[in-house]
C-alpha cells in the first residue's frame, strides 16, 4: 500500500521521458488522479484509528543497519494528504498554463517521490536520504526556470539546506553509534538510548539545525525570501506549500523524542524565542515589501514561526493546532501564490505600486482572493482560525509573555494582508490592469474553487483534519 | 595467477599486432583480453597457499580490487576507442601495451605477501606510466608531466626502499607475515619504527597526500586526458590497495609509529585539498585536487581498521573511481570538440547533449555525496567507521563535503544553467557511442550499487 | 645460508655510511635544479639502500637481502633508461635540462 505512494511518482518521473510528447498532458492528468485515488484508497483501508495505521518494512541491504520502514500514523497522514493534494493541484496549474516541458513534470514527480518518502519513512537513514532527494529537483526547478540572479540564490539555498541536513545526519549517526551491538536506524531503536544531558543537547541541536533551515526559523531564514522570489511560481509553491512542512513534520517525529533533561529545556525555550522573533520580524518586513511574492514569503515565514513555537510547547493543543495549521497554511499559501501568478500572467507585474483596481475588471479573481486572504488572516469561520486559536492557546499555557508577542500575529497579518488586497484589487485601475487580459478560464476557476472550498469547509469543520490525528497525538504525548 | 599471465599475453599480442598490419584491431583486442582476464578472475578460486614460492596470495580482497582495476582499465580503453575514430594514432599499440603492463604491477600490489613483490609491483606499475605521461611527444606540458612524475615517483620509491631495508634489518625477513608478527609485539625496535615511517612517507607520495601532492595536479593536467583517467583511478586504487594492506599488517594501530603522522596528514590533505580545489579555474586540476581530498577520506579508513572496513573502503574507492571516469570522459569529449579545459568548456552541455550530461551530472552528484549514489554510501560508511571520539575527523568530512558542493556544482551549473551561448550549443557534435557507453555505465552502476550496495559488499565475504 | 663471518667493521658504521649517502641523495633531489644531477642523486639513494640490504643480509646471515639487491639493480637500470629517454625528449623541445624552466604547469 504505502510503497505505492513512493514508487508511482518515481516510475512516472522516468516514464514520461519515454512517452511521446502529445501524450504528456494525458499522462500527467492520469498520474495526478491516480495518486489522489491511491491516497483515497489508503485512507479508506485504515481499519482502526489507533497508532500506527500501517507499517511496512522493505529490507534493501543486509550490510546497512537500516531498511525502508514506512509508517503511516496520524502525524504523517496529514502532510501526506497535503502533499498528494497540492502536487495534483500544481500539476493542473501547469497544464492550465500550457507548459509542455517534459522535464518539469518529471522533476515535480521526483519531488513527489522524495516528499512522500520523507513523510512516510520511519528510519533515520531513509528519512535523511529522502530529505536530500527532495533537494535535487527543487534545485533544478529554481535554477532552470527561475528569474533574476537565480544561480547564486539557488546555490545559497542549496548550501544552507545541505549544511543543515548534514548536522542532522551527524546527530543520527551519534544516536546509532551509542546503541549497543546490533542496533539500527529505525525510529524505535534510535531514540531508545541513554545519554548524558550534554550529548542529548548536542544531538537535539544538530537535528534542530537541519529542520530549522528548512522551516525556516529566525536566524536560519536568510535564503528564504530570495529563493521564493526568484523561483518560478510552482517552485515557490513546492517550497512554501510542502517542503516547509518537512521541517515542521520533522519536529514532531524526529526532534521531540530527544527532548528531555534540563539542557533541552533551555533549548526549547531558546527555540520558542527564536520562533516568536520570527513571527514579529517576518510580519514587520512583510508590511514594508512591495513585491507580492516577497510579501507572501515573509508572511509564510511569520506564520510558520507560530506553528513551530506551538509544536515546541509539546502540549496537546499545540500539536493538534500545529498539524491543522500545517495543512491549512499549505493550502492557503499555494492558493495565494496561484493568484499572484495569475495576476503576473494577466497584467505583467507583481509590484504593488503598479497594480490596482483589479476588482472592477475581474471580479471573480477578487472574490477568490478575498476568501483566501481572509483565510490567511484567520478570520473566524475560515480555515486559519481554529489552528491559530489552538496554537495561541498552547502558547498561553506555556508562558504568558511569549503568547502576548505571538498573539500580535493576528494584527500584523491583517495589516499586511489587507494592505496587499487593497492595493492590488481596489483603488484606481492602473495602466497595466486596464491593458491586461481580465478573464479566467474554466480550469482556472476550477482550481481556485478547490482552494476556496478548502478555506470554507475547513473553517466550519476543522474536526475533519483534527480527527485524523487525535489519537496519535494523545498517544505520543502520553509516551513522552 | 592466470590473470596476470593473460594480461601479459594480451600486452605482448597487442605490441606485435601493432607492428604487423592490424592497428585497428589493437584496441578491441586489448579490451577482449581484459574481459577474458576478468572472467578468469571470477572463475578462479582463492589460493589457499601462495603462488610463486608463497610470494603471491589471491585473497578475496585482492580479487575484488583486481576486478575493479580491470573494469576501470576496460572503461579507459573504451574512452581511447572514441579518440581513435577521430585521429590517426601510430603509437596506439605501444600505449595500450604499456598500460596493460602497468596493470600487472597493480595486481601485484593487491596480492603481494613478500616485500620484494611489493617493490616490483610499485615499479612495474610506475615505469610504464612515466612513458605514458609524456606520450604526446611534442607537447611540452606532457613532457613536463612525464618528467615530474618520473622524478617524484622514483624519489618516493627510493624512500620506500630505504624503509624496507630498515624493516628487513630489524626483522631479518622479507615475508610480510613474519614482519607483521614482529610489528604486533608490544615493543618494537627503533629501526623498525623508522622503517615503517619511511615506507609510510613513500606511500603518502604515491597516494598524493598533502604535503606530498605537488606532482598530482601537474601530472593530471599535462598528461593526455585519456591516460590521466587511468592515473586518477587505477593507479590510485593500486597505491591505496597496497598501502591499506601494508597498514593493516603493520599496525596494531595503538603503537603504530605511523598513527600520529597519519592523523596530521589526513587533516592537512582534506583541509588544504578542499580549499585549493575551490580556487581552481581548470576542470582537470579541480578533479586532481578532488582526488587529493578523496585520498584524505580514504586515509581516514586507516584510523579504525576492522574486518568490515575492507569492504567499505572498497565501496568508497569504487564510487570515487566510477565518478572520476565519468567526468574524465566528459573532458575527453570537450577536448575533442576543441573546448577548453576551463569550467566554461562545460557551458551548455546539458542542452546540446542531454543524456550524456545527465550521466556526467550523476557522477558529479556522487562525488559530492548526494544520496542514492555510491558516493553517498561511501561517505556514510566513512562516517560510520569513525568513532565519535574522533569528532574533529567527522567535522572535517562534513565541512569538506559542504565546500566540495561549491566546486563540483560549478561544472554542474555550467552544464545546465548557463545562459551563455557556448560553442557546445552552437556546434552540437555527436558524442561517440563509446563515450556514451562509458558514461552510461558509470552513472548506472553508481545508482544501482548506490541503491543495492549488497551487490558489491557481499563479494567481500 | 651464508657462513657466519667474524666481522671486523661494526654494523653501525655501515648503517651510518648508507644513511649519509641516502641523505646526500635526498638533499640533491630537493636542492639541485639540473635534471641529470637529480637523476644521479636518485641513483645514489638507491645505492645507499643496496648497501644497507647487503649489510643486513651479511650480518644476519639471511641471503634474501642480497637477492633483493639484484632486483633493485635491475629495476634501477630500467628506471634510468626511461628517465634518460624523458630527458632527451625534453632537451629536444627546450634545449635545456634545467627543471626550473619547466614551470608551464603551475602548482
Amino acid at each position: 500500500m504505502l510503497i505505492g505512494l513512493i514508487l508511482f511518482p518515481l516510475i512516472f518521473s522516468l516514464m514520461i521521458f519515454i512517452l511521446p510528447k502529445n501524450l504528456t498532458k494525458y499522462a500527467t492528468i492520469f498520474y495526478s488522479v491516480f495518486s489522489l485515488s491511491w491516497m483515497g484508497m489508503v485512507v479508506k483501508n485504515i481499519s482502526s484509528w489507533t497508532n500506527p495505521f500501517f507499517t511496512e518494512n522493505y529490507v534493501f541491504s543486509s550490510n546497512l543497519p537500516s531498511s525502508l520502514l514506512l509508517v503511516l500514523d496520524g502525524i504523517s497522514l496529514i502532510p501526506i494528504l497535503l502533499t498528494q493534494l497540492l502536487i495534483a493541484l500544481i500539476l493542473w496549474m501547469l497544464l492550465a498554463n500550457q507548459k509542455e516541458d517534459k522535464s518539469t513534470y518529471s522533476l515535480i514527480a521526483l519531488m513527489h517521490f522524495g516528499l512522500n518518502g520523507v513523510f512516510l519513512c520511519a528510519d533515520a537513514l531513509g528519512f535523511y536520504i529522502f530529505w536530500e532527494v527532495t533537494l535535487i529537483p527543487i534545485y533544478f526547478i529554481c535554477a532552470i526556470w527561475g528569474e533574476g540572479k537565480r544561480m547564486p540564490i539557488t546555490l545559497k539555498f542549496f548550501l544552507y539546506t545541505f549544511i543543515g541536513s548534514l548536522c542532522m545526519l551527524v546527530s543520527f549517526l551519534y544516536l546509532y553509534q551509542i546503541q549497543p551491538e546490533g542496533g539500527n536506524f529505525s525510529i524505535a531503536n534510535i531514540f531508545n538510548v541513554d545519554m548524558s544531558a550534554t550529548a542529548r543537547f548536542l544531538v537535539a541541536l544538530g537535528i534542530f539545525i537541519g529542520l530549522a533551515v528548512k522551516i525556516p526559523i529566525f536566524g536560519f531564514h536568510n535564503w528564504q525570501a530570495d529563493t521564493y522570489t526568484s523561483a518560478p511560481f510552482y517552485g515557490s509553491m513546492l517550497l512554501a506549500g510542502i517542503m516547509l512542512k518537512m521541517g515542521l513534520y520533522g519536529m514532531y517525529r524526529w526532534l521531540s523524542p530527544v527532548f528531555a533533561g534540563p539542557l533541552c529545556c533551555d533549548l526549547q525555550w531558546y527555540i520558542i524565542i527564536l520562533c516568536i522573533i520570527g513571527v514579529v520580524y517576518g510580519a514587520i518586513i512583510a508590511i514594508t515589501q512591495t513585491d507580492l511574492k516577497r510579501i507572501l514569503a515573509f508572511s509564510s515565514f511569520s506564520h510558520v514561526g507560530l506553528i513551530a513555537a506551538g509544536i515546541m510547547t509539546f502540549s496537546h493543543s499545540g500539536w493538534q493546532g500545529g498539524l491543522l495549521q500545517m495543512f491549512v497554511h499549505g493550502l492557503n499559501i499555494v492558493g495565494l501564490f496561484y493568484i499572484v501568478n495569475l495576476i503576473e500572467q494577466k497584467y505583467g507585474s507583481r509590484d504593488l505600486n503598479k497594480l490596482g483596481g483589479i476588482a472592477t475588471q475581474n471580479k471573480w479573481l477578487a472574490i477568490y482572493g478575498m476568501i483566501l486572504v481572509l483565510g490567511t488572516t484567520a478570520l473566524p469561520l475560515t480555515n486559519g482560525f481554529p489552528g491559530e486559536f489552538l496554537l495561541l492557546k498552547s502558547m498561553f499555557e506555556y508562558q504568558f509573555l511569549t503568547a502576548l508577542f505571538a498573539g500580535t500575529t493576528i494584527i500584523w497579518c491583517a495589516v499586511y494582508m489587507l494592505r496587499l488586497y487593497q492595493k492590488v484589487f481596489f483603488g484606481e485601475e492602473s495602466k497595466l490592469v486596464l491593458s491586461g487580459d481580465s478573464s479566467l478560464s474554466s480550469i482556472e476557476h476550477f482550481i481556485l474553487i478547490i482552494f476556496v472550498l478548502g478555506v470554507l469547509v475547513l473553517g466550519i469543520f476543522p474536526q475533519l483534519i483534527l480527527g485524523l490525528s487525535e489519537s496519535t497525538v494523545l498517544n505520543y504525548l502520553t509516551q513522552k | 595467477m592466470s590473470v596476470i599471465i593473460v594480461i601479459l599475453l594480451t600486452a605482448i599480442l597487442v605490441l606485435f599486432l601493432h607492428i604487423f598490419e592490424g592497428r585497428q584491431w589493437v584496441n578491441p583486442l586489448a579490451i577482449l583480453g581484459l574481459s577474458l582476464s576478468f572472467i578468469i578472475l571470477c572463475l578462479e578460486n582463492n589460493s589457499l597457499w601462495g603462488d610463486y614460492s608463497s610470494m603471491i596470495y589471491m585473497t578475496q580482497f585482492a580479487k575484488v580490487f583486481t576486478g575493479t582495476a580491470i573494469i576501470f582499465t576496460i572503461l579507459v580503453f573504451f574512452i581511447n576507442q572514441s579518440r581513435l575514430k577521430l585521429e590517426e594514432d601510430t603509437n596506439n599499440g605501444d600505449k595500450l601495451g604499456l598500460v596493460l603492463f602497468s596493470l600487472c604491477g597493480a595486481i601485484l600490489l593487491f596480492t603481494f605477501t613478500n616485500i620484494t613483490m611489493l617493490f616490483l609491483g610499485i615499479e612495474i606499475l610506475s615505469i610504464p606510466l612515466y612513458v605514458i605521461a609524456s606520450s604526446s611527444k611534442h607537447d611540452l606540458h606532457s613532457n613536463e608531466a612525464g618528467l615530474k612524475y618520473f622524478l617524484m615517483g622514483s624519489f618516493a620509491t627510493s624512500i620506500i626502499l630505504f624503509g624496507m631495508a630498515l624493516i628487513f634489518g630489524a626483522t631479518n625477513s622479507l615475508d610480510i607475515m613474519t614482519i607483521s608478527e614482529y610489528f604486533s609485539q608490544a615493543e618494537i625496535s627503533k629501526m623498525a619504527a623508522l622503517g615503517a615511517f619511511f615506507v609510510g612517507i613513500g606511500f603518502f607520495f604515491k597516494v598524493a597526500a598533502i604535503p606530498f601532492h605537488f606532482w598530482t595536479p601537474d601530472v593530471y593536467e599535462g598528461t593526455p586526458s585519456i591516460w590521466a583517467t587511468y592515473f586518477a583511478t587505477v593507479v590510485k586504487i593500486a597505491s591505496f590497495g597496497a598501502f591499506f594492506r601494508l597498514y593493516i599488517l603493520l599496525g596494531n594501530v595503538d603503537n603504530s609509529p605511523l598513527y600520529k603522522v597519519l592523523v596530521l596528514i589526513i587533516i592537512l590533505t582534506v583541509v588544504v585539498g578542499t580549499l585549493t580545489a575551490l580556487v581552481q579555474e581548470n576542470a582537470k586540476r579541480m578533479i586532481a585536487y578532488s582526488s587529493i581530498v578523496n585520498s584524505g577520506f580514504l586515509l581516514m579508513f586507516f584510523l579504525n581498521p576492522s574486518s568490515d572496513i575492507l569492504s567499505y573502503f572498497g565501496l568508497f574507492i569504487l564510487g570515487y573511481g566510477l565518478a572520476t571516469i565519468g567526468i574524465f570522459s566528459a573532458i575527453v569529449y570537450l577536448e575533442s570538440i576543441g573546448n577548453s579545459n576551463g569550467f566554461e568548456g562545460f557551458d551548455g552541455l546539458g542542452r546540446s547533449q542531454p543524456l550524456f550530461s545527465l550521466g556526467v551530472a550523476i557522477c558529479l552528484l556522487s562525488l559530492a555525496g548526494i544520496p542514492l549514489t555510491v558516493g553517498f554510501l561511501g561517505k556514510f560508511y566513512l562516517l560510520m567507521s569513525l568513532s565519535f571520539d574522533q569528532w574533529w575527523m567527522i567535522l572535517l568530512v562534513i565541512a569538506s563535503s559542504i565546500i566540495s558542493i561549491v566546486y563540483y556544482f560549478r561544472i554542474f551549473n555550467g552544464m545546465y544553467f548557463s545562459n551563455k551561448k557556448a560553442s557546445a550549443i552552437v556546434a552540437p557534435e555527436v558524442v561517440s557511442p563509446y563515450l556514451n557507453f562509458v558514461v552510461g555505465f558509470c552513472a548506472l552502476s553508481l545508482i544501482i550499487i548506490g541503491l543495492f550496495p549488497d551487490f558489491y559488499l557481499n563479494i567481500f565475504q | 645460508m651464508l657462513m657466519q663471518i667474524n666481522h671486523i667493521v661494526p654494523i653501525e658504521h655501515i648503517i651510518t655510511l648508507s644513511c649519509i649517502l641516502f641523505c646526500i641523495g635526498v638533499m640533491g633531489v630537493l636542492l639541485r635544479r639540473n635534471a641529470i644531477i637529480i637523476l644521479m642523486c636518485i641513483e645514489l639513494m638507491l645505492n645507499a639502500v643496496n648497501i644497507l640490504f647487503a649489510t643486513f643480509s651479511a650480518y644476519n646471515g639471511n641471503p634474501d637481502g642480497q637477492i633483493f639487491v639484484f632486483f633493485i639493480m635491475v629495476v634501477a637500470a630500467a628506471e634510468v633508461a626511461v628517465g634518460l629517454a624523458l630527458l632527451v625528449l625534453i632537451y629536444r623541445n627546450t634545449r635545456s635540462v634545467d627543471v626550473s624552466l619547466l614551470d608551464r604547469l603551475k602548482w
